[in-house]
């Protein structure tokens, strides 16, 4: 087996904004391999199962099942599919809903009789530390926007909600609403926003957590996230190629 | 399947007769076997047949019973005008109606009319038995059995209101010999309020089955089952009459987009022919598809949004609130999507999608007449997409995400590109696709409850662990309190959406009468005298129920609404019988329930959720750190500190530190209400001496900067209800009227006071 998976994530996020973690599918050895290319929670080739505060562990199951075609990739040796993984809104509700410790593990179907898993990984959810925050954490938890920010697209009453999430808060939070509303200057700011501090890919992960490419080919909303990459200050050429190859689902080589 | 009635589907095929009539298909390959012995175990699965076997023992799980010794009839003498029924008779769906043995239980509801639907499967070598039980109250009815329906033409199948649910059960052991059914039962019984099982227990059932002489083998008129059950204790005579030879049934309604075709039948690749229906039926299921709107308007791309717009704007209303049903949608494309389960609504899992448009790919594993080809243009791909979104909506599981594991391969419920995985060149899809069930996913359809499997009642993903925990009582077959809820009155409860540890918090509760008559209800909205109480779900998952600390008992006020009017109340809820009630943070759901005043229904809210977070700022930790006290708490739940001297510094330090916030204003209330008037002691002396001047400076404190309306609210709270007269409602009004407040506003504020003083006022 020479296909390896890697579930990444800050090791402290603020509960005003959602958790988007990356999962990375590495090719270390010396040929290529066909794999899955279906690496997000959608299709449920990934499956990621999260040990909460209490000790119990559910799986991350998608809220809305879904039916989709096979996809697969072949991954050259060195290649990496990398895609960010919304960890907010799942079936059952919230998935981290109180400040506290939680431990995340992944594991990819990568073919019907390979599994490859990652190790897990711990991430500690914090209250947000000012008034702002704090605000962005309670309409985040609640049940309409967080079920928009999984579906990208504003369900029941939180357009409003959503308006006021992409104009202030974290990048994060504000490219997620941004994308849910399908504004198209409000996702250009927010990923310009998002890739200053970190890298080109953070929006793009953030981007695919909840536009897999391979699902939603096409999708305007994933032009304008390159769009605002453009706008961004002067990044690592490489970089920048790892950021559209993540909005394209399709593999770079690995750093 | 066809016409709707009060308890269930109708057939239209067959013949009404009043005992129903079957073919006898399956089963355990027994013709006439009237005379044969099987024994089935736990998981329903053959373990004998030939001698007699001694009678089945209750399981040992839960507390055990008092079972009395079984019923078992004596030597089974040769009938004289009715034989056993072969066993595959009872292969299918029956309504099951019990009645104590010794009359009824309860002097109140002399009649509780208890049935459901109760469904036998019979296989080549297992017999599986569950069923899901109703209960309604008939208060007014004559004692004594409930007089029979008119006889329906199977099939049918009981399909019952949700607000009757009461329990499941399943068989963990049977015997079936010479007409006689026995069998040992689990029980999880259901709450309502909770919305989910909360017991656990154990029955026994013993039915016998027999049929007429003189009629061919193949056809046989076939009577009610009888006999007795065993349930929390007591005996109950049981009827069981069989409404089809499968389990379930349910309405389909399928709308299509312009220029998108519902796939009614599709060819195998060996060239039979597979429809929706008989899909369904493999799994034991009758469904009924119905056509409708086949126009829908063009939209290239359904978002999730836009879907649940189409099913509120097309679904057709239901004419009987208790048919399950589903609608589906031949829709365009939502990305590369075949198929989606969209609803998670309010009632969840009533609506799915199969996309008609997304294209297959050139894969030599895709079978030629499918390649490059849109889905809706491959009739048994797409069948088999809407087959598995149908599937979402009865709550069945990718078998990949499912906790019970069950095999991934190429049934049904396993996602299209899952099936692909294990195509070939030789075997291409979907010519590779299993068009069934897998095992796993045939069993929930069949045996899992009621509230997992019905459209519109759980929620995704419901059932696929545990089903409940907790030891029980026993209880009869009446089930946990189940009160029914009433129609025609509406309770709405508000609580803030997000509260800080240590804040002061307020409930209200409206109840409205949502009816077209006059209904008589309680005034007592309050949290003291047991018409109104509060269930909370902690963020852990814990369910407490929160009533205030003092119980107040006397008669029950009623009064009369007209159509359209309402009553309000209100109580805090910062300290309560489960103490501080907001401690832990994160989110908790709290819902109301009022007794409807009937004895007989009662009204909930729904949930309501409240967001509640550690103190951050200096100002909440510092008025946390005070009003978390016992004695505190106590004494913003009173209104008084009585003569807790720490309780009163720490109320004056919120009061006089913190009077901006609400929770200061509820502290220098308490002091105002303590101070005003004396304590009694013991003794001649006074326990506490009134300060009134002190408690004016608390009461100024409390008005100062904030809406007459909310020191109103404050005032009615903090005083506890119990105690209609405490000073500080009414001097809190005086002091605002003097504080010249807004006309609009010291309306607002009388008449939060007069909700206080009537325990409620009516408003058009």
């Amino acid at each position: 087996m020479t296909l390896r998976l890697e579930l990444a994530a800050p090791d402290r996020v603020g509960l005003d904004e959602p958790l988007v973690a990356t999962a990375r599918l590495r090719n270390d050895g010396p040929d290529p391999v066909v794999t899955s290319a279906r690496l997000n929670l959608h299709e449920g080739d990934l499956l990621l199962n999260v040990t909460r505060p209490d000790a119990t562990t559910g799986q991350v199951v998608w809220a809305w099942p879904i039916d989709s075609a096979l996809r697969r990739i072949e991954l050259g040796p060195g290649a990496v599919l990398e895609s960010g993984v919304l960890v907010h809104w799942a079936v059952g509700g919230l998935v981290m809903p109180v400040a506290d410790r939680y431990r995340l593990a992944a594991s990819l179907t990568a073919a019907p009789d390979v599994l490859v898993e990652a190790a897990p990984i711990d991430v500690l959810r914090t209250d947000a530390a000012d008034e702002d925050g704090l605000a962005a954490q309670r309409l985040l938890l609640e049940p309409d926007v967080a079920r928009s920010v999984a579906a990208a697209a504003p369900m029941g009453t939180a357009a409003p909600v959503l308006a006021d999430l992409a104009r202030r808060g974290p990048p994060t939070t504000r490219l997620l609403a941004a994308l849910a509303l399908a504004d198209a200057d409000a996702v250009r700011e927010a990923a310009t926003d998002l890739a200053a501090p970190d890298t080109p890919v953070a929006p793009a992960l953030v981007a695919t957590a909840v536009v897999p490419p391979g699902l939603y080919p096409g999708d305007e909303r994933v032009s304008w996230v390159v769009e605002g990459l453009s706008a961004g200050p002067e990044a690592d050429a490489v970089d920048v190629d790892r950021a559209r190859a993540v909005l394209s689902g399709s593999p770079h080589p690995s750093r | 399947m066809g016409n709707m009635t009060g308890d269930g589907i109708h057939a239209s095929g067959a013949e009404a007769t009043g005992e129903a009539s079957e073919e006898a298909t399956s089963g355990c390959d027994c013709k006439e076997d009237a005379g044969a012995f099987y024994v089935f175990d736990e998981q329903g699965n053959l373990v004998d047949t030939g001698a007699p076997a001694p009678p089945l023992p209750v399981p040992s799980f839960g507390p055990m019973l008092p079972v009395p010794p079984p019923v078992l009839s004596p030597p089974f003498p040769p009938p004289i005008t009715a034989r056993a029924c072969p066993i595959s008779t009872l292969d299918g769906s029956w309504l099951v109606e019990f009645a104590p043995q010794g009359g009824p239980a309860s002097p109140v509801f002399p009649l509780t009319h208890i049935r459901g639907p109760m469904r036998i499967e019979v296989g080549a070598a297992s017999l599986r038995i569950s069923g899901d039980i109703y209960a309604r109250r008939m208060p007014f009815a004559p004692n004594g059995p409930v007089a029979p329906g008119p006889p329906r033409a199977m099939p049918w199948y009981p399909q019952l209101p949700m607000t009757q649910y009461v329990w499941y059960f399943r068989s963990t052991g049977c015997t079936y010999a010479a007409g006689q059914l026995q069998f040992t039962f689990e029980r999880r019984l259901w709450d309502r309020a909770a919305r989910t099982f909360t017991a656990t227990d154990a029955g026994r059932m013993t039915l016998t089955c027999r049929r007429p002489l003189g009629l061919g083998p193949r056809i046989t008129r076939l009577r009610p089952m009888t006999g007795s059950a065993t349930i929390g204790g007591r005996t109950y005579h049981v009827t069981a009459t069989k409404t089809s030879t499968m389990y379930r049934g349910c309405a389909v309604e399928v709308d299509a987009m312009t220029n998108r075709q519902w796939p009614a039948t599709a060819s195998m690749c060996t060239g039979a022919a597979v429809g929706f229906r008989s899909v369904y039926a493999t799994a034991g299921w009758e469904v009924q598809v119905t056509v409708d709107d086949t126009a829908l308007p063009e939209d290239p791309q359904l978002s999730v949004p836009e879907l649940q717009t189409l099913i509120a704007g097309h679904e057709t209303p239901a004419t009987d609130p208790s048919q399950w049903r589903m609608w589906l949608l031949v829709g365009s494309a939502q990305g590369t999507l075949f198929g989606l389960m969209f609803d998670d609504d309010a009632a969840p899992r009533e609506g799915a999608v199969g996309f008609a448009d997304p294209q297959f790919g050139n894969d030599p594993t895709i079978a030629p007449f499918a390649r490059n080809q849109p889905l809706g243009a491959v009739p048994l791909a797409f069948l088999r997409t809407l087959v598995h979104e149908a599937g979402h909506a009865l709550n069945l599981f990718h078998p990949k995400h499912d906790v019970h594991a069950p095999p991934i391969g190429t049934s049904i419920m396993n996602q299209t590109g899952d099936v692909m995985g294990f195509a070939t060149t030789a075997n291409p899809y979907p010519c590779n696709a299993t068009l069934e069930f897998d095992d796993h996913s045939r069993t929930s359809l069949i045996h899992a409850p009621d509230p997992q499997v019905r459209p519109g009642w759980l929620n995704f993903g419901w059932g696929h662990g545990s089903l409940s925990s907790g030891l029980p009582e026993p209880v009869d077959a009446d089930g946990l309190r189940n009160i029914e809820e009433a129609a025609d009155l509406r309770l709405d409860l508000v609580l803030p959406a997000s509260i800080v540890v240590g804040e002061y918090v307020i409930a209200e509760v409206t109840l409205t009468n949502a009816g077209d008559a006059p209904r008589e209800v309680t005034t007592l909205l309050n949290l003291s005298e047991g018409d109104l109480q509060l269930r909370r779900q902690t963020p852990d998952g814990r369910l407490d129920q929160v009533r205030d600390i003092v119980v107040g008992c006397g008669p029950r006020p009623l009064v009369t609404l007209a159509p359209g009017e309402s009553l309000t109340g209100r109580a805090q809820v910062f300290y309560t019988s489960v103490g501080h009630t907001f401690t832990a943070p994160g989110q908790h759901l709290v819902e109301a329930e009022l007794d409807g005043g009937d004895g007989l229904t009662v009204v909930r809210s729904g949930p309501v959720r409240v967001q509640v977070r550690m103190p951050v700022s200096e100002a909440e930790q510092a008025i946390a750190d005070a009003t978390l006290d016992r004695g505190v708490g106590r004494a913003l739940a009173l209104g008084d500190f009585v003569v807790d001297e720490a309780a009163q510094e720490k109320l004056t330090a919120v009061a006089e530190g913190h009077a901006d916030s609400d929770t200061g204003a509820a502290c220098a209330l308490v002091l105002a209400n303590s101070l005003a008037r004396p304590l009694s002691g013991r003794e001649e002396e006074a326990a506490r001496p009134a300060q009134p001047e002190a408690a004016r400076r608390y009461l100024d404190l409390a008005v100062q900067g904030r809406s007459a309306q909310r020191v109103a609210e404050l005032a009615t709270t903090v005083a506890s209800s119990v105690d209609k007269d405490a000073p500080v409602v009414e001097q809190a009004l005086t002091r605002m009227r003097r504080a010249r407040k807004g006309a609009a506003d010291m309306e607002r504020a009388e008449a939060v006071v007069a909700d206080f003083s009537r325990a409620g006022s009516r408003r058009a």
